[in-house]
């Protein structure tokens, strides 16, 4: 036994001597560097989800979209209320024949400093017309008339091109530099060094020209932690500053944590039931009627899934506009309140009966219908698309539930057309009320071309209205197209099913102030926050 | 000993091929298109024109055949083509990724051992006493435990109410703890009980009585004769897993921010993006074929009866 006890003791003395060699011989591999976090003279540590930058071809831009590091700026800014101020251009008018007219502000300099002037305006929005236009004109469109002079001639009448120049997309680069990999801009805080899926670290620019939004930290530290728990852990162990997104079923407990402050902004996104009526064949068909599509929308109760669901960091929806984006669209449209005898008389005028079972049914089949999930990924919406399916369930509404977390696979199951209706998010990023309809439920693109896939397209009516939308030169006639155009999608018709609107959450340690939450993600500002 | 590895180096050319050809057809077959899942993620509205568009500049319009020889013409130059989501070439991805999947390879590997080893050996030689009971029960627990879950625990326990170590990240040594102690006290358990299982074995072999009764010394005995022949299936677990932990570990390299291999992969797998998912494919078929290879040729040094023939 002794023996043993001593060949015991061997073994874990050789077990140390291997972890020493083990240490040794990583630190020899040139592993340990200093850490990225730390707090040396203002520098902010703000925790976001994982790197989605794209670092070559016309779509790279790092530090813009879709995490917005106040690198570049744009023409035109939205602010946080949703309106559009002068930014890089002083002013700007419509001359006639669809074409602006943007004066650009001069003496702004570029993180390099060259000035920035109208060469570098039309490289940057060129760059952006070949890779995925927001409005339809070609690169030769965009026209310098002098150094602080361009203008944008659309090809047919769309008149919300100065709305789409609010899109981080069109920001604004010197062309010395590279959008992908250096980006040159003219924003707040230039670029230091990024290290993919780690970090991105940005530096104050001190010639920066507007002295007022200049930034108040020296430096902020982007840290990509794609799980939200570990991004919540990180802040309560105060390795980073600030978070965001903040994984919304938590909020209200992080809320609740001493020297931790959740921060909202008015919703600007939303999540919608989308009804499946256009070229649908039988057993997948049901919603073609009207009544049905009705039965579902008072079968749900929104505010229970407000409250229950997102602990109140959600409001309940009536559209698909939230009132932030634009206050007339949901005030002008009546919506659905949870009403279970409504549900009852809808489905019985559609021909159903009740069952011994609870359920609905017509000539022998039960009233079943399919509902798919994946745009978010089925793990980030859950459990909404559950509590709908137990909600529609308890009005005897069968419903069989399909979830993707692959959005390839979700896509394609889709197309097939093998579904009643699809839960989906959707997010404003632009003050143009006619971006969402446009282009989800309308039949062709800003080209003509007819759009594929359109199982969720309303109706003539509608897109009459989303064009006038689109070809309004006045403010106040967009607003009542975008107004007639909700009550036809939501109460008229009912093609969607409006369930919540989403906020943008910030959570910040209380050490940090000055946090203001953009509506819009892509637009937020960090300028304002300081330690 | 030469014409054995050889002939092995061959064998695996013809495995690397095969498996080449075997993932590009099923990439091609699954579902998801990869034109159209880039245009939906950069908003783009689908039409007829966009998406012929996109599978051209993608390459995707030329025939199966057309388009595996055009890979493979190109891999063989050691270019693996450039990635349809961020335009960066696939090699320069790959290799930005591994350094960071080794390093946490070879501490969790090397936690794991340090763990399991002692353990192993402790509860072999104490068989079926109050020590063996334990450990066995821990090992249980060690297993049946969720990395996620485990991941989440220790970064509570160490970095919030401890504040001992960094939560997240990839800098320090510091860094490496906590991701690579929760890989090892997954892996752990499973040598832990292997090594028992099989020193257990190889102590009731006449050989080992032989040996004491030659007077060797208890220690001598267990380190010596009993646990060199013991190692055997435990070398044979230790290269697949090293392989394994080579193909990266998704859900430590997400809970940890830790930026590896892994997460790179699935995210090209969501994403149809067929040249890294490719290349990742040919990556890791390398990296277990030549695991194996290692195995088979430590045989020979663990237990002079195996003799590798050509």
């Amino acid at each position: 036994m002794r023996r043993l006890r001593s060949s015991w003791k061997w073994v874990v003395r050789v077990s140390g001597a291997l972890f020493l060699v083990l240490v040794g011989l990583l630190s020899l591999s040139g592993l340990e560097r200093t850490a990225a976090v730390g707090h040396p003279g203002g520098e902010l540590v703000i925790g976001v989800a994982k790197d989605q930058y794209r670092l070559e071809g016309d779509a790279a831009a790092l530090g813009v979209y879709p995490l917005n590091a106040n690198i570049t700026e744009t023409l035109v800014r939205l602010t946080p209320d949703f309106q559009i101020v002068p930014w890089l251009a002083t002013s700007w008018e419509y001359v006639g024949e669809n074409t602006w007219r943007f004066t650009l502000r001069q003496g702004v300099k570029f993180h390099n400093g060259d000035e920035m002037d109208a060469e570098a305006v039309k490289w940057s929005l060129a760059k952006q017309q070949r890779f995925q236009p927001l409005f339809p004109a070609g690169e030769e469109d965009i026209r310098v008339v002098d150094k602080y002079t361009i203008e944008i001639t659309t090809r047919w009448d769309f008149r919300r091109v100065v709305e789409a120049l609010t899109h981080p997309s069109y920001a604004i680069y010197s062309p010395k530099g590279d959008p992908g990999r250096n980006p040159i801009g003219t924003g707040p805080y230039r670029l230091v060094e990024y290290r993919q899926n780690e970090t991105l670290v940005v530096e104050r620019f001190a010639d920066y020209w507007n002295p007022e939004a200049a930034a108040r930290m020296d430096r902020l530290v982007f840290r990509f932690i794609p799980d939200g728990s570990t991004r919540i852990l990180a802040l309560q162990a105060g390795q980073v500053d600030l978070i965001t997104p903040v994984p919304r079923e938590n909020a209200a407990a992080l809320a609740g944590q001493p020297g931790i402050t959740v921060y909202q902004a008015p919703a600007n996104a939303y999540y919608a039931l989308y009804f499946a009526t256009k070229d649908q064949v039988p057993p997948y068909d049901t919603l073609t009627d009207p009544r049905v599509r009705k039965a579902i929308n008072y079968a749900i109760d929104r505010e229970t899934i407000v409250e229950q669901i997102y602990s109140g960091f959600a409001e309940v929806a009536k559209t698909l506009t939230p009132p932030a984006v634009l206050p007339e669209v949901d005030a002008g449209v009546e919506g659905f309140a949870f009403d279970p005898g409504r549900v009852a008389e809808l489905l019985t005028e559609a021909g159903y009966t009740r069952g011994a079972d609870g359920f609905w049914q017509k000539d022998g089949e039960p009233l079943s219908l399919t509902l798919v999930s994946g745009f978010p990924p089925a793990s980030i919406i859950k459990p909404l698309p559950e509590v709908i399916q137990a909600m529609l369930e308890d009005q005897g509404i069968r419903v069989r539930l399909v979830e993707f977390d692959d959005i390839g696979a979700y896509y394609d199951y889709v197309d097939t057309g093998e579904l009643h209706m699809v839960i989906e998010s959707g997010s404003w990023n632009m003050p143009d009320p006619s971006f969402i309809p446009f282009g989800l439920f309308c039949s062709c693109n800003t080209e003509g071309e007819a759009i594929l896939y359109k199982r969720f397209w309303i109706n003539e009516a509608f897109e009459q209205e989303v064009m006038r939308m689109v070809a309004a030169e006045d403010r106040a006639e967009v607003v009542e197209a975008a107004v007639r155009a909700a009550q036809i999608m939501v109460d008229e018709f009912t093609g969607v099913g409006p369930i919540a609107y989403i906020p943008n959450l910030i959570a910040a340690r209380d050490e940090v102030q000055g946090v203001v939450v953009h509506p819009a993600a892509v637009h937020q500002r960090w300028t304002g926050m300081g330690k | 000993m030469l014409s054995y590895l050889a002939s092995r180096l061959v064998q695996l050319g013809f495995v690397l091929f095969a498996i080449t050809v075997l993932s590009f057809a099923l990439l091609h077959l699954a579902p998801g298109d990869p034109a159209q899942i880039l245009l939906r993620n950069q908003g783009a509205l689908l039409t007829q024109t966009s998406i012929q568009q996109m599978r051209a500049e993608l390459g995707l319009d030329q025939p199966l055949p057309v388009q595996y020889l055009r890979w493979l013409q190109a891999a063989l130059r050691l270019d693996f083509g450039v990635s349809f989501r961020t335009g960066q070439p696939v090699s320069e991805l790959l290799l930005g990724r591994l350094g960071a999947t080794v390093e946490l390879a070879a501490v969790a590997l090397g936690l794991a051992l340090l763990i399991a080893v002692p353990l192993g050996i402790f509860a072999a030689v104490y068989q079926n006493t109050l020590v063996d009971h334990l450990g066995r029960l821990a090992a249980l627990v060690g297993a049946s435990m969720p990395s996620f879950w485990l991941g989440l625990l220790l970064i509570y326990l160490f970095a919030v109410r401890l504040g001992w170590l960094p939560v997240l990240g990839r800098g320090s040594l510091a860094h490496l703890v906590l991701p690579g102690l929760t890989l090892a006290l997954s892996l752990a358990p499973v040598y832990m009980r292997l090594i028992r299982a099989s020193l257990c074995d190889v102590l009731r072999e006449d050989y080992i009585q032989t040996a004491r009764a030659k007077g060797a010394s208890e220690r001598r005995v267990i380190l010596r004769h009993g646990l060199r022949t013991a190692l055997i299936p435990v070398v044979t677990l230790f290269g697949m897993t090293l392989a394994h932990l080579l193909g990266g570990t998704v859900v430590v390299e997400t809970i940890f921010a830790w930026p590896g291999i892994g997460q790179l992969a699935v995210e090209a797998i969501l994403n149809r993006d067929f040249p890294v998912v490719q290349a990742f494919v040919l990556l890791l078929s390398l990296a277990f074929a030549l695991a194996n290879l290692a195995v088979d040729l430590s045989y020979a040094l663990l237990d002079p009866r195996i003799r590798v023939e050509g």
